[in-house]
């Protein structure tokens, strides 16, 4: 495997890994569960 | 093993007894169920009112023989809980393990399941003798607290004592029934009694915990501590759960270290290779169940403190920002030890296989990270210092370590801890096989960067939210950062699985072939546990600080005081040396069984 290939491979995995991540903070810091939790 | 049988039995009359005592009429000195007057028809049923607490003196503590009753029972009931977290561990397992070799077929596993559960029996006695020592204990030293618990408790104390009897049963029947239920259905009936002990033992447990986590979170009582007569209302208190959850993944990692140090115990005075072979194996597995409960354990440790908070923020800030707050930076020595000792014990037995050089490069880079993470978890939040230390540095926070003395630095180090821990676990795994599928490097690829965004995410987490938000948001985020762990493991597991499918072994695994260090990483991964069991139990116990049951009934013996750390260290270290001594009983017991004299003579021929 050629080395922009991996770089380009590793790039586009860390972006839709990044985006994953960032969609599951903004529903955890955002839902209304939360406020079950830490608001008794 | 009939003699140990025989204590098991001692123990368990000993509890019957003390348990019918409690539920014959007329023991309770509060008049619990104090029958009303009859209605003049004769027909109207008698109504039952219960007392307030107690308001005690210091007279109404019972002094025995000079003997210090809260350190009686203090040791007492750290004992009993020990091997008893010992104990409800090992069957489910032991069960698991079971079931895996009736999956595969392999006798490995059946003989490794047996080999676990004969540790278990001993010690399955010694938590029934020491269970009657905290009965007996309670009862002498604090006879009000007691008969007020039992009072509010009758029923499940009753069932309590019942299901300890049926797991007594189902234990006998699981451990002396291996051999004769063998095959076929039997194997399945046999399976089905270990599902029943671990239910059992699963009640068990709960039933105790509602009696512990009612003393802080009372419930089904009214702010006079007046029983409301529903004893549901009282087991299912605020903490009930937190702590069940706490208690139920902590007693597997525990018992997995304590048959670790078991089978390391055996590796080290095995005398042939094969001996040590199957001992290694043994102790490779015991680590891997430790390891896997350990991962969640701090999770369900910061839920476990979270609800603490929620219940009562006194009762919090007393936990880890009062008095305790310096058992805790102690709790992070122990757990990192416990971390660095688990990833050890990998690393070493890495060497089992020929092919795991490929990957031992990494392994000093995954030691910095744990020993970075390690340090930033112990990082204590206020220093103690004297006059001229705090004179010098301008305050009790150090200006560039301070900022890492508080939770979302530690919620940060935790979780790359746990990420790294399981990257040594997936070397481990990986160390033997050699991948065919032609998109090998792409998922490698993957897998990098599957990590890397997690790692950036937790750290993102705890430093935006943890230093430029507010407290909510400080707190919060934390479950994104576990969430983010829990994912990267599942995640990486199942793109793991598709890389090495179909994947070529290096060449068989050369268990024994492993450091003889390594086992002393085992004994150390069971002296971490349970010392850290012992220092944290006391901190649980501890924020009740002058109460027996919170806000309700108050210690008025001249025991109420919070004893000084290093006294509290000092006691639950004793209570650790005397665990292990029994522990060592417990693995010496279960050898001699194995043993056979022929004495030459001595019998007419």
């Amino acid at each position: 495997m050629r080395l922009h290939i991996k770089l380009l491979t590793f790039a586009m995995a860390l972006a839709v890994c990044g985006i994953g991540f960032l969609l599951l903070d903004v529903a955890l810091m955002n839902m209304q569960g939360l406020s079950l939790i830490f608001h008794k | 093993m009939k003699s140990v049988s025989k204590f098991g039995l001692c123990g368990l009359f000993a509890i019957l007894f003390l348990a019918m005592m409690l539920v014959l009429p007329g023991t309770d000195q509060f008049g619990s169920q104090v029958a009303a007057q009859e209605a003049a028809s004769g027909d109207v049923a008698p109504a039952v009112t219960y007392e307030p607490a107690p308001k005690l003196t210091a007279d109404d503590y019972p002094k025995v023989a000079g003997v210090n009753g809260r350190l009686a029972v203090w040791v007492c009931a750290q004992l009993h809980l020990w091997f008893a977290a010992f104990v409800l561990a090992v069957p489910i397992f032991v069960f698991i393990i079971e079931a895996i070799g009736i999956r595969t077929r392999d006798k490995r596993y059946d003989d490794m399941a047996y080999e676990f559960i004969k540790v278990s029996i001993t010690a399955y006695s010694l938590t029934a003798i020491l269970g009657g020592l905290l009965l007996f204990s309670l009862i002498l030293f604090y006879p009000h607290v007691f008969t007020y618990l039992s009072t509010i408790f009758s029923g499940s104390m009753l069932y309590y004592a019942l299901l300890f009897f049926a797991e007594s049963a189902a234990l006998y029947l699981y451990y002396y029934g291996w051999h004769w239920l063998q095959g076929g259905l039997r194997k399945w009936v046999h399976l089905t009694i270990g599902l029943m002990l671990n239910a059992i033992g699963t009640g068990l447990m709960l039933l105790a915990n509602a009696w512990l986590t009612f003393m802080m979170s009372p419930a089904g009582v009214d702010p006079a501590g007046v029983f409301s007569g529903d004893e549901w209302a009282a087991i299912h208190n605020f903490l009930w759960n937190p702590i069940n959850i706490h208690r139920f993944v902590a007693n597997i990692a525990y018992g997995g270290s304590i048959v670790g140090a078991y089978a390391a115990f055996k590796f080290l005075t095995a005398t042939s290779h094969q001996e040590k072979a199957h001992y290694d194996w043994m102790g490779y597995n015991a680590n891997f169940i430790a390891i896997c409960a350990l991962l969640p354990l701090p999770f369900a440790g910061y839920y476990l403190a979270a609800e603490i908070y929620a219940y009562s923020q006194q009762m919090g800030i007393t936990l880890m920002g009062g008095i305790f707050a310096w058992l805790f930076i102690i709790q992070a020595v122990l757990i990192g030890t416990l971390f660095l000792s688990a990833n050890y014990y990998l690393w070493c037995g890495m060497g089992r296989s020929t092919g795991a050089k490929r990957y031992t490069g990494y392994m000093k880079y995954i030691a910095i990270v744990l020993v970075g993470a390690f340090l930033v978890w112990f990082t204590p939040h206020t220093l103690v210092l004297t006059n001229a230390e705090l004179k010098a540095l301008g305050g009790p926070h150090h200006s560039i370590l301070g900022p890492l003395g508080i939770m979302p630095a530690k919620n940060t180090a935790v979780n790359v801890m746990i990420i790294f821990t399981f990257l040594s676990f997936l070397f481990y795994r990986r160390a033997n096989k050699v991948a065919t599928v032609s998109w090998e490097k792409t998922g490698n690829i993957i897998q990098v960067a599957l990590f890397s965004a997690a790692i950036v995410n937790i750290l993102f987490l705890g430093i935006y939210h943890g230093y430029y938000t507010n407290t909510v948001y400080k707190v919060a985020a934390s479950i994104p950062q576990v969430l983010t762990t829990f994912f990267v493991i599942i995640i990486s597991l199942i793109l793991d699985s598709f890389i090495y499918r179909g994947s070529r072994e290096i060449g068989p695994l050369r268990w024994g072939k492993i450091p003889e260090r390594a086992q002393y990483a085992l004994f150390l991964l069971a002296v971490s546990f349970t010392w850290l069991m012992g220092l944290m139990g006391y901190i649980r116990s501890g924020i009740r600080q002058h109460w027996h049951v919170v806000d309700i009934m108050r210690d008025a013996s001249p025991d109420a005081f919070t004893p000084t750390l290093g006294y509290a260290a000092n006691v639950v270290s004793v209570a650790t040396i005397i665990f292990f001594v029994l522990v060592i009983f417990v693995f010496w017991i279960a050898q001699v069984s194995s043993s056979k004299t022929l004495p030459a003579g001595y019998w007419k021929e």
